[in-house]
C-alpha cells in the first residue's frame, strides 16, 4: 500500500473543521484511504480517514506527523498528493468553503 | 468535591430532548448540580459556539458537544440516552448516545486527550453496546471512567 508522512499544519491539530475536512475529501476519493499517527517515527493503528471520529480518536496537535495510506491502485499516487496537500495547509485559515 | 470525569448523577439514561439545544441544556443543567458549571448561560454559550464551527454528530448515532469554557471547573463528561434521537447533524440520522465534554479554560490539552479517549472507545461497538443496554447509571458512570482514560 502507497503511504507518504505529512506534518499537521492546522493550529487546532486534527480537530474540529480541519478534521471535517480532511473526513470529506478522503471520503470523496475513488479508493480508501487509512491514517496514522505517528510516534518516535513509527506509525500506529491505521484508521478510516474519513471518519471523524476516527480522526478524533487519534489525538493529532498542530506539529505531529501522520501516516497515510491508500489501497493499491492507479489513483493511490495522486489520492495521497491531495491529501497531503490537505494536511499542510492550516486548514483553520481557510475560509469556508 | 468529587473530581471523577464521570459520575451516576452525570449520567441521564433517559434523556427526552426534543433538540440538541435541550439536549445539551439538559444534561449542563446536571454539570451545574454536580459543581462541575458555575455559569449554566456563559456555558451553554460556548458551547454554542463550538458547535457551530462543525457539528459534533458523528456516524452512528453519536453526538459530542464539547468545549472549553471559563464557566467550568474541572474536567468533565455528562452522558444522555436518548431512544428516540437527537439531531447533532450527522449525515446518517440523529445520535441516541450523547457525550457532553466539559473543559476549563486553559486546560486544552486535558480536553483534547479526554475527546480522543472517548472517540477511540465510541468507534467500538462494544462499548456503544454497553452504553445503549446498560439500565444502572452507576454501573454506566464506572464503565465510562474505566474505559475513557486519557
Amino acid at each position: 500500500m502507497p503511504r507518504r508522512r505529512v506534518g499537521i499544519a492546522s493550529g487546532v491539530g486534527l480537530h474540529a473543521r480541519p478534521a471535517a475536512l480532511l473526513a470529506k475529501s478522503a471520503a470523496a476519493q475513488p479508493v480508501p484511504v487509512t491514517i496514522a499517527k505517528v510516534t518516535d517515527g513509527a506509525a500506529g493503528e491505521p484508521v478510516d480517514a474519513a471518519s471523524v471520529l476516527g480522526l478524533m480518536g487519534l489525538g493529532v496537535e498542530h506539529g505531529d506527523e501522520v501516516e497515510l495510506g491508500a489501497a493499491d491502485s492507479e489513483e493511490a499516487d495522486s489520492v495521497l498528493d491531495e491529501l497531503v496537500a490537505l494536511l499542510s495547509t492550516d486548514l483553520d485559515a481557510e475560509p469556508a468553503s | 468535591m468529587n473530581n471523577e470525569l464521570i459520575t451516576s448523577d452525570l449520567v441521564d439514561l433517559d434523556l427526552r430532548s426534543p433538540d440538541k439545544q435541550a439536549a445539551v441544556r439538559s444534561l449542563a443543567e446536571r454539570l451545574v448540580t454536580a459543581g462541575r458549571v458555575t455559569d449554566l448561560e456563559r456555558f451553554l454559550t460556548d458551547v454554542a459556539e463550538r458547535e457551530k464551527q462543525m457539528s459534533t454528530g458523528m456516524q452512528g448515532g453519536i453526538g459530542i458537544p464539547h468545549c472549553r469554557s471559563e464557566a467550568v471547573t474541572a474536567p468533565t463528561l455528562a452522558f444522555g440516552r436518548c431512544q428516540e434521537g437527537v439531531d447533532f447533524g450527522a449525515e446518517d440520522g440523529p445520535a441516541n448516545l450523547v457525550f457532553l465534554i466539559a473543559a476549563p479554560q486553559g486546560g486544552d490539552s486535558e480536553h483534547m486527550s479526554v475527546l480522543a479517549a472517548l472517540a477511540r472507545r465510541l468507534v467500538r461497538a462494544e462499548f456503544k453496546r454497553t452504553l445503549t443496554e446498560s439500565d444502572d447509571p452507576a454501573a454506566v458512570a464506572e464503565y465510562v471512567r474505566e474505559e475513557v482514560t486519557p
